[in-house]
């Protein structure tokens, strides 16, 4: 009998996904190639061109994948029985240096195209109507882990602050630096939550506290932890792996 | 008197401006990255690099976005949970 790791692989649980991936990674790196060959005439040796148009492909592919995005279509969720136990902690930095913000005094800042951008205190958002999901984090690594989050659909609370839903982007910036973005649609999914608790309890440091986006249609790295402040734009506001050259959608 | 609650009224304003804080765990900014994404010579310090940079880029396009977003008049109550 196979022998389950904590850590299954992704292409034992979601060939689904990670074929779509595939497909986008093929057309992209044909793209690529393609971009390449257009550029043979040219000075290969100058990495900045080079890597404009690498970059403008990176972003053409963007758009193409926003289109092929359906509203509607939902993650698996699954039982509390598939929960992967532990649950994997990744970050860029080791789980001693996780940051440690005090709750007591968080305050979640708004700005951009929102209506009311007052500050949210951790009481309020904890009263705020929540849902809860079972759903597998997949990692760009190659690696996947069933957990359950709960909190508050990411849509209602757009709506109750009065977001522009009709701009493009939604960027978020964290405590530990890290920083990312989302496209509208996405924000708008009923399974995008801002998520407050993991497996029923208050998102322990190590997974994000004080909040997290749980992003099950897309890849881990578009989950941002220790969330401090949120702005809506039009404005592509990027994300740090995805400025390195990781693909921005990055989704299903 | 009025002194007093005049200084007390601009103490608790000067608090609730405070940014929320962020315990004192300091990130080893020249170890590398600890994660299998990273590229030959990353550094955990790269990130706030890029951060701040691109904060710099988006900063006076989220201020006019900001600035141009309506107000409400009456915004939703807001209930506590405790």
């Amino acid at each position: 009998m196979k022998k389950r790791t904590m850590e299954t692989s992704l292409a034992d649980h979601s060939p689904k996904l990670i074929r779509s991936i595939e497909r986008r990674l093929f057309l992209r790196q044909g793209l690529s190639l393609g971009a390449l060959v257009l550029l043979s005439g040219c000075e290969l040796t100058d990495d900045q061109r080079v890597q404009k148009i690498l970059t403008g492909m990176s972003r053409w592919n963007d758009s193409a994948q926003a289109l092929l995005f359906s509203p509607t279509k939902l993650a698996p969720e699954y039982p509390e029985s598939a929960i992967t136990k532990p649950f994997p902690f990744n970050a860029f930095y080791s789980e001693e240096e996780v940051p440690d913000v005090d709750g007591r005094d968080y305050k979640l800042e708004l700005a951009g195209l929102i209506r009311d951008n007052k500050p949210w205190r951790l009481p309020e958002l904890y009263a705020l109507p929540q849902t809860s999901q079972v759903t597998r984090h997949i990692c760009v690594e190659g690696w996947s882990a069933i957990g359950k989050w709960s909190g508050v659909r990411f849509s209602d609370f757009l709506a109750r602050v009065g977001a522009d839903t009709t701009a493009k982007y939604v960027g978020f910036k964290c405590a530990d630096q890290y920083y990312s973005s989302i496209d509208m649609p996405t924000a708008l999914h009923p399974q995008t939550l801002l998520a407050f608790r993991y497996a029923d309890q208050i998102l322990p440091p190590e997974y994000g506290f004080p909040m997290k986006l749980r992003v099950p249609t897309k890849l881990g790295f578009k989950n941002p932890k220790h969330i401090m402040s949120m702005f809506v734009t039009n404005e592509y506001p990027g994300g740090y792996w995805e400025d390195q050259g990781y693909n921005w959608f990055s989704g299903s | 008197m009025l002194l007093l609650v005049s200084a007390l009224c601009a103490t608790a304003g000067a608090h609730a401006a405070e940014p929320s804080r962020v315990g004192v765990k300091p990130m080893k900014m020249d170890e590398p990255m600890k994660t299998g994404m990273m590229k030959p010579g990353m550094k955990v310090g790269d990130v706030r690099k890029a951060a701040e940079k691109r904060d710099r880029e988006l900063k006076p396009m989220i201020e006019k976005e900001s600035g141009s977003a309506k107000k409400p008049k009456d915004p939703p109550e807001r209930r506590t949970y405790n």
